[in-house]
């Protein structure tokens, strides 16, 4: 199983990763900014499969080294979302062998994985709601700090 | 492949007729083509023959227990009687015995052939045909055969032909053919043809919709590439109509490169903000203290612990623990059990690994992130208002220029246009090329048309099979019905010359061959009649085969007048590779003078009686004595004994 991107996304996505010669160029560029709207907005969805395009399983090109920082934010979020403190280390165990595979190339497990796309789906609503259809990655880069900023995440 | 049965010889112990063992090979182990048995009626000619039917066709495994049991002999103490038969079938060695046990009323086969005794009747399998209750009988001729030719329900003389031409071959390829079309269709529905013609539909509407399609991109394309040709060269009528102007000329050029530079600025700065956007640190300080939180308090709790789950698993395996003490089997299950309450050693170092991510990503300072990437995100601001003024300037120097120019704001009234229609071509294309548009898009069309094809391959394959099926199956019919109605043929119009060779005077000829012969005009004849159309008959049909079965008759001319008989000795050794005759001394008159010369004298003579019913030199070695049988092997006592009856 690999990340899921939501096809309404794509489109959405469509002009700035037309845009020539620019470096919003792979599909998990989509895939992480709804991720992490998904992630501060503490919001996950459910999308039939049809809805959605599985892609690659792996953090690619500028996302290698940066896997861990997300894997750690959502980490805490599930925690969060979970009611488990940090001094239940019994329940901190489970959490973290529930949703982590060392072994995996993404380092999710399957369960991890599959929450990990539920708020990628949730952070598209986040974003297309709150956000105009970006025209170029200028205008996208801006109005997404923006956001960020507005809602205090 | 033909086949070729030769008798070697058999032996008789317990049965009615008397003990003995017949040998059918000469003493340099070649066989006789002619052997004669003489016995006078009642010794148990007809017991022998029957035993010989049974012993090559398993008929006996059908006989009832008063039947097995008419071959007893009387006064046979241990009630039991044993019969072996040996063949060769194609030169290689076949051996059938029967064990009769008259007090159980049973008889059990043993079968011989290459290695190791079987149980039970089993000839090999491209022998079954003749080794069968049907076949035997037209080879292993009992008195009873001639008439029973004639009498449908008794014979099947049209599978005896089948059986000896190979027309029965063309029901095997009938079969073969029947079980490639069950292989090849074993998935197939009954509803083939009709599944054919809608797939074919299916498959002819979405080639004429990709043509469709394909048909609409090429206009598009067509269109976009027209415009685009337009438009180019309109930009450069508008830039040369510019230069002309040196008012604007200088200042649009300025603008033109300051706009230049600004977006190659702004793109490059947008590299730089996306790359620190891609690590959640810097999207906020707020995310950033939250990751940092996440990573103290896994340090403030000890997580991961220094000791991973495999430590604990490990430790269970040992005897002693690291403290000194026993590790008993309950001990043993308990640090097991509390071993899973530890993360394994991957996790552990995946954990520290995350935790060390973050220690990077924040460093000292949980803004800084935030901090740096306001930086450049004002930068970008800037740089993008920047260039929308410079645009703007821009703009206002073409309409001066335009307003100036009527002929420049034609220009770029046409080039506006221009980009519309182009922008819309594009935006009309996207539906056929990308993939998000599914009802339009020709890629997943291409492979629908391609599996198409493909099943209308398939099932055309299956269709075309099962004409190619049927139309085999009408020329094999046509071929099986003609080669029995014209072997037929030709075999009555050959037993027909033989029967007036036999009986020149006589006007008995064969009309056909329906299961049983059926002769013209009349239902059936003497007993000399219907053993001379047998002969006839069997002759006809066993000369023309390719397959070589021995012949072994009951009184060969018994019933038959004395030129017949010349005739009839004549046939002989052309009816078979080997003949073997019962006879009776009043057979010998005009027949084995004729059999002589018309075998060259290679003949066996052996004449077989109880002990006691006549005169012979037991010294001789051509006598051979059984416990209440005699068995004489020369032709001089054969041509002298008289005894017709005991």
């Amino acid at each position: 199983m690999g990340f899921k991107l939501r096809n309404d996304a794509k489109r959405w996505f469509k002009k700035i990763r037309d845009q020539k010669d620019n470096s919003f160029n792979v599909e998990f560029d989509s895939y992480y900014f709804c991720l992490i709207s998904g992630l501060l907005s503490k919001r996950q969805e459910d999308i039939p499969a049809s809805d959605l395009t599985e892609f690659i399983d792996y953090f690619p090109d500028k996302y290698k080294n940066k896997g861990k920082i997300l894997i750690a934010l959502f980490l805490s979020k599930e925690l969060n979302k979970m009611g488990v403190s940090f001094d239940e280390k019994k329940q901190v165990h489970a959490v973290v062998s529930k949703l982590i595979d060392p072994q995996s190339y993404n380092y999710l497990s399957e369960e991890g994985l599959k929450q990990f796309n539920r708020y990628a789906n949730a952070g598209f609503d986040e974003l297309s709601d709150k956000m105009d259809r970006p025209e170029t990655i200028e205008d996208f880069l801006i109005s997404f700090d923006k956001h960020i900023k507005n809602n205090n995440y | 492949m033909a086949a070729e049965i030769t008798i070697l010889g058999w032996k008789a112990i317990g049965f009615r007729c008397p003990d003995h063992e017949i040998n059918l090979m000469n003493k340099s182990d070649t066989l006789y083509p002619v052997s004669l048995i003489q016995m006078p009626n009642g010794t148990g000619k007809t017991t022998t023959l029957n035993l010989i039917q049974a012993a090559l066709s398993g008929l006996a495994t059908n006989w009832s227990s008063s039947r097995i049991r008419e071959f007893e002999k009387r006064d046979n103490i241990d009630r039991k009687a044993n019969f072996e038969m040996s063949l060769l079938l194609n030169e290689k060695k076949f051996t059938v015995q029967m064990h009769f046990d008259f007090e159980e009323g049973i008889v059990r086969y043993k079968t011989t052939y290459g290695t190791g005794q079987k149980d039970g009747f089993l000839p090999p399998r491209e022998f079954k045909k003749f080794l069968s209750e049907n076949f035997v009988k037209f080879y292993v001729f009992d008195g009873e055969l001639a008439e029973k030719l004639l009498n449908h329900n008794d014979t099947n003389a049209e599978n005896v032909i089948e059986h000896l031409f190979q027309i029965d071959h063309i029901q095997i390829i009938k079969r073969a053919i029947e079980k490639y079309w069950e292989d090849a269709t074993s998935n197939q529905s009954a509803t083939e043809e009709k599944g054919l013609t809608q797939a074919k539909k299916n498959l002819k509407d979405k080639k004429e919709k990709l043509k469709r399609y394909e048909k609409d991109i090429k206009i598009l394309e067509e269109e976009e590439e027209k415009n685009t040709e337009e438009l180019k060269k309109l930009k450069e009528k508008y830039e040369s109509e510019l230069q002309r102007s040196r008012e604007y000329s200088d200042e649009l050029r300025n603008l033109q490169g300051e706009l230049r530079n600004t977006e190659a600025e702004e793109k490059s700065l947008s590299t730089v903000i996306l790359e620190k956007m891609t690590d959640a640190t810097n999207l906020s300080t707020k995310v950033a203290k939250e990751l940092h939180d996440f990573k103290n308090s896994l340090d403030r709790v000890k997580l991961p612990e220094t000791a991973a789950r495999e430590f604990f698993q490990e430790l269970a395996e040992e005897t002693e623990c690291v403290c000194g003490r026993e590790i008993t089997k309950d001990i043993k299950q308990e640090i097991l059990h509390r071993a899973e309450q530890y993360l394994g050693s991957d996790d552990v170092s995946l954990l520290n690994s995350i935790k060390t991510s973050i220690e990077d990503s924040v460093g000292i300072s949980e803004s800084s992130g935030e901090e740096e990437l306001n930086e450049l995100l004002d930068k970008l601001q800037k740089l993008s208002e920047a260039k929308h003024e410079i645009q703007q300037d821009l703009d206002q120097k073409y309409l001066d220029a335009e307003n100036s120019d009527p002929e420049l704001e034609e220009i770029r009234e046409r080039m506006t246009e221009l980009n519309t229609l182009i922008a819309g071509t594009q935006e009309d294309m996207q539906k056929y090329i990308d993939p998000l548009f599914s009802e339009y898009n020709i890629e997943p069309l291409k492979k629908e048309i391609i599996d198409l094809e493909e099943k209308v391959a398939e099932r055309t394959k299956t269709v075309s099979l099962n004409r190619m099926r049927t139309a085999l199956h009408k020329i094999l019919n046509n071929a099986y019905q003609n080669a029995r109605n014209n072997i037929s043929i030709e075999i009555v119009k050959d037993a027909n010359e033989k029967i007036g060779m036999l009986m020149p005077h006589n006007e008995i000829r064969i009309e056909k061959i329906d299961k049983s012969i059926i002769l013209k005009n009349q239902a059936g004849g003497s007993v000399g009649e219907q053993l001379s159309v047998a002969y006839a008959f069997l002759s006809t049909l066993f000369q023309r085969s390719d397959h070589s079965l021995p012949f072994i008759m009951d009184s060969p001319v018994g019933a038959i007048d004395g030129d017949i008989r010349e005739e009839i000795a004549n046939l002989i050794p052309r009816l078979a590779k080997q003949f073997i005759a019962f006879t009776i001394s009043t057979e010998r008159q005009n027949f084995l003078k004729p059999l002589e010369n018309a075998s060259g004298g290679n003949i066996q003579y052996l004449t077989l009686f109880r002990k006691g019913k006549a005169d012979y030199d037991s010294k001789s070695k051509e006598v051979v004595e059984s416990v209440d049988g005699v068995l004489i092997k020369d032709r001089e006592y054969f041509n002298n004994f008289q005894i017709e009856k005991e």
